[in-house]
């Protein structure tokens, strides 16, 4: 199959040249929100890279992440399937049904042993055995643990699969689990969102196809590269915030200004997400910038963490820590500024992260 | 309709357009971090870039930028898996790479501090692949002639 041979082999032979190989590799630099600098690493890192196999189960779901995929443009999901992963096995993409899909599903499995990446989206009902969503007549739970056995990592596409999600907000009456609180024994990388952002499923691929390894997680599996910062660390209405500028209803003037959106219920302060830099359809907004707030979706329990409208009530923890720096923000920018900007550059490197205003102004 | 271009939005722009760009806080500081990234390459050779996909931008901001640094002598396109442009802006070893993929959405968008981009300069295997297809060439007219 072609996934023996190497990315670059495979897009040599579809007639790309070295030069589009490194523009290649740019793209992924910034789907996976690396330095633009790293790309010639990146090309380096992937002349032996081979597309691994992927198995992405949808258990107890709503479709959506598969959705947000499809609406992927960097790459584009059939750059993503053709180039990136073998994908040998998903119910809404495959063109296999019934008993040739879970055929599919074993062959990849006993093929690619140890090595292939499960992706699981939706979350797994636990009660009653498990009876409340089956595929083929194997429980979500019984599939979950069988693919998983010989998987190189787990990848938890969604807040469903990641923590719940939907599905496990009171009463959950079907007993929804995550991945992670069934599957003790391999590396899981949690992806939530309601959906996720699409370059952000890719992106997690490609690190696993770039570095062969998961990226830095923080605390609750979570990508640092993407969900390292909140929301409201990098929202651009973060300025208003600081001036204690607030829309105090959807249609007030505030509001048309664009201020903050805090007291309307927005969740940014104890989100994080990357939705406000690498933003939805085609890097072209987010709910901040439409003029909503963010409900928190890549949080566990946002569904029972309050009314979407109601202020979060507890503070952001570090408010202090950036109120200060963005009062003295015009001085920041001085020439003094230029050396610490080199420093953080290099740090944000080193931790795969991205360098932004925030960082530079502080 | 095939993509968010195909909305029917009108857009009016205001009638100066020569009207005066803002400087924000954002924008002061990605001048500054270019100017110190030109130090660098001045003094000590070293190559760098921005990546304006990451950037928390306000509205207008991107454009701002835009404006502020300007069209400069040297433009330069290719396309491979779409369409990539690239110019020295007014700041001499400022160059604005643009990278869009074969549907024509912009993929990468980068600032890049350098006397030329990495990208535009042939590349080895490239020259090596063109070596063997002249060669192979010449060796089959030699053969028929």
């Amino acid at each position: 199959m072609s996934e023996e041979k190497t990315l670059a082999k495979l897009m040599q032979d579809q007639g790309v040249t070295r030069r589009g190989f490194l523009k290649f590799c740019s793209g992924l630099a910034t789907m996976m929100a690396l330095p633009a600098s790293m790309a010639p690493t990146i090309a380096e890192a992937l002349e032996n890279a081979k597309r691994p196999s992927v198995i992405w189960l949808s258990f107890q779901e709503c479709t959506g992440c598969t959705e947000s995929l499809t609406r992927s443009h960097s790459p584009t999901l059939e750059n993503l399937i053709f180039d990136v992963i073998s994908l040998d096995y998903h119910h809404t993409l495959q063109a296999a049904a019934g008993s040739a899909a879970e055929d599919s599903r074993l062959q990849a499995m006993k093929d690619h042993h140890g090595k292939y990446l499960l992706v699981v989206d939706g979350s797994i009902p636990t009660k009653d055995d498990g009876v409340y969503s089956t595929i083929a007549g194997i429980s979500n739970l019984d599939m979950l643990k069988e693919t998983a056995e010989g998987a190189a990592a787990i990848i938890s596409v969604g807040t469903c699969a990641a923590y719940g999600g939907l599905p496990y907000a009171d009463p959950n009456p079907t007993g929804a689990a995550s991945v992670s609180s069934i599957i003790r024994d391999k590396p899981i990388i949690n992806i939530p969102g309601c959906p996720p952002i699409p370059v952000v499923i890719t992106g997690v691929l490609a690190h696993f196809l770039t570095f062969g390894k998961i990226p830095e997680l923080d605390s609750i599996g979570r990508p640092l590269s993407f969900y390292g910062d909140s929301i409201h660390d990098r929202c651009y209405r973060r300025p208003f915030y600081d001036q204690g500028k607030f829309a105090k209803t959807f249609d007030d003037e505030g509001a048309r200004k664009g201020w903050c959106l805090y007291e309307l219920g927005c969740k940014g302060p104890v989100t994080h997400n990357a939705c406000a830099t690498e933003k939805w359809n085609q890097g072209t907004s987010f709910p901040i910038q439409s003029g909503h707030g963010c409900i928190g979706c890549s949080e566990p329990g946002f569904w029972d963490a309050g009314g979407l409208y109601q202020p979060v009530t507890a503070s952001p923890t570090n408010i202090s820590d950036y109120v200060a720096p963005a009062l003295v923000a015009g001085a920041a920018a001085g020439i003094a500024a230029g050396l610490a900007n080199r420093i953080k550059k290099a740090s944000a490197e080193k931790k795969h992260q991205k360098v932004t205003n925030d960082d530079l102004q502080t | 309709m095939t993509g968010l271009s195909d909305i029917p939005i009108v857009v009016n722009y205001a009638e100066d357009n020569e009207a005066e760009v803002e400087i924000t806080e954002n924008v002061r500081a990605l001048l500054t971090q270019i100017s110190s990234m030109l130090s660098a390459l001045i003094n000590d050779d070293m190559v760098d870039s921005i990546d304006l996909h990451s950037l928390p931008l306000l509205p207008g901001e991107h454009d701002a930028i835009h404006t502020i640094l300007g069209q400069g002598e040297v433009n330069a396109s290719f396309d491979s898996l779409g369409s990539t442009t690239i110019y020295e802006t007014a700041l001499a070893g400022v160059w604005w790479v643009t990278h869009n993929n074969e549907n024509d959405d912009c993929i990468a968008e980068t600032i890049e501090i350098t006397t030329i981009p990495a990208i535009l300069e042939s590349q080895h295997d490239d020259i090596e692949n063109a070596h063997t297809a002249l060669q192979e060439q010449l060796k089959e007219w030699n053969e028929t002639t």
